[in-house]
């Protein structure tokens, strides 16, 4: 057999000679361009985990309280827990006072989301909200500055507040840490307490669930 | 002529059907590169919600395939790591949400009191999971504690973590709430599904 006999009018390989060759090249056509696009995308999965990993850390440092565990973290920037204390949160119940004298109801939960540590105070002063008064069956000081309204030492050494009247505090009562009892505040006992109130800023992030 | 006369050969044909079934598929690698393909797309697709939920604040729950974890987010901060056994769960990737939250009312017994916890006992109806509820997402995946004799979801497949991570997830996620869902290899970029 000579090359001529390789021609078209050769032998029965020719075929094969003509489709190999031609499958070679659209085959490494096709696959350049799957590799390219593939490239493309891990290119894109670096991007995705380059941002994942700056946007990942925490501006600070932040409190979590898991009301349904009741327990308070602090987790530093990097979500490593630095702190876990056991809490008491909000007993999630409604509570109504006599209607012929009060209108109002209450519903004892602590609130869940987003929140920050809006000033830290030492040798915190409770002021006793009406619901307090009702719920003992003693009659509601009319002043918002009478003295009857005032007490100091129930909440503990400390308060790190977080809403208006909602804080993290202290307690009497450290045998009821791990409840849901409270009338929505955060209760822990004292050392952590004391670590929290050495160791969080205010404005640091405090996430509740 | 002569070339048209060449096609009727029988080689010829029989060629053109090797090439005709081979051809489209190129090789082995080719089907390789495909499924890897859509495998990557599949990550980065997680990756880039997971970057848009951390930039709102909500809280939003990421289900781990590579570390077997479901973890609860509000924007950057990690609130609760819960490990879970997700052989069952399918890998598809979506933009899920908490789809519904399946709970029974109290007890079918009588005679079982209601335990002290953050119950709003006077609706009689159970605001928190109980070792029977369940959340349901919206492709249907289901996350449920981990059974037991008395398991009322018995074998059906979907996530299943312990009683307190499913309480725990169960009152912090609202109807709604997004779901991120990280196939493996999500991190390391191994595109082997």
């Amino acid at each position: 057999m000579n090359a001529h006999t390789i021609g078209w009018r050769g032998t029965p390989l020719q075929p094969f000679c003509v489709l190999v060759s031609l499958w070679i090249v659209i085959s490494s056509s096709v696959i350049d361009a799957s590799s390219s696009k593939e490239e493309a995308l891990k290119q894109q999965h670096l991007r995705l985990l380059g941002e994942l990993s700056e946007s990942h850390r925490a501006a600070s440092p932040y409190l979590v309280v898991d009301t349904r565990g009741n327990v308070v973290q602090l987790r530093d920037r990097d979500h490593q827990l630095v702190r876990t204390a056991v809490a008491a949160t909000g007993a999630a119940r409604r509570f109504e006072g006599d209607k012929k004298k009060w209108k109002w109801s209450w519903r004892f939960a602590t609130p869940t989301g987003r929140f920050s540590v809006l000033r830290k105070v030492s040798d915190p002063l409770w002021v006793k909200p009406d619901w307090h008064f009702i719920e003992v069956g003693e009659e509601v000081p009319v002043f918002a500055e009478d003295p009857r309204r005032f007490q100091r030492g129930i909440l503990g050494s400390y308060a790190l507040y977080f809403a208006k009247d909602l804080m993290i505090h202290g307690t009497l009562y450290e045998i009821n840490l791990g409840q849901s009892i409270t009338h929505g505040c955060v209760r822990v006992g004292a050392e952590d307490l004391q670590f929290f109130y050495e160791n969080v800023d205010v404005g640091w992030p405090v996430y509740i669930y | 002529m002569a070339r048209l006369h060449l096609l009727n050969r029988p080689c010829w044909i029989g060629a053109l059907l090797v090439f005709a079934i081979w051809a489209p598929s190129g090789s082995d690698g080719t089907v390789q590169t495909t499924t890897n393909e859509a495998h990557l797309q599949h990550i980065n697709a997680s990756l880039a919600r997971w970057l848009e939920l951390a930039n709102r604040d909500t809280h939003f729950l990421v289900i781990d395939h590579d570390a077997d974890e479901l973890r609860l987010y509000h924007h950057t901060a990690l609130l609760r790591t819960c490990k879970a056994d997700l052989a069952t769960v399918a890998t598809v990737i979506d933009s899920l949400t908490v789809s519904t939250h399946l709970r029974r009312l109290r007890s079918a017994s009588p005679y079982v009191s209601p335990s002290v916890g953050p119950f709003d006992w006077e609706r009689y109806l159970s605001d928190a999971a109980t070792r029977h509820s369940a959340l349901l997402l919206s492709d249907e995946t289901l996350i449920r504690g981990a059974a037991d004799e008395h398991s009322v979801w018995g074998a059906v497949a979907g996530a299943t973590l312990s009683s307190a991570d499913l309480r725990a997830l169960f009152d912090a996620l609202p109807d709604g709430t997004p779901v991120v869902r990280l196939p493996k290899g999500w991190a390391s970029g191994d595109v082997t599904p």
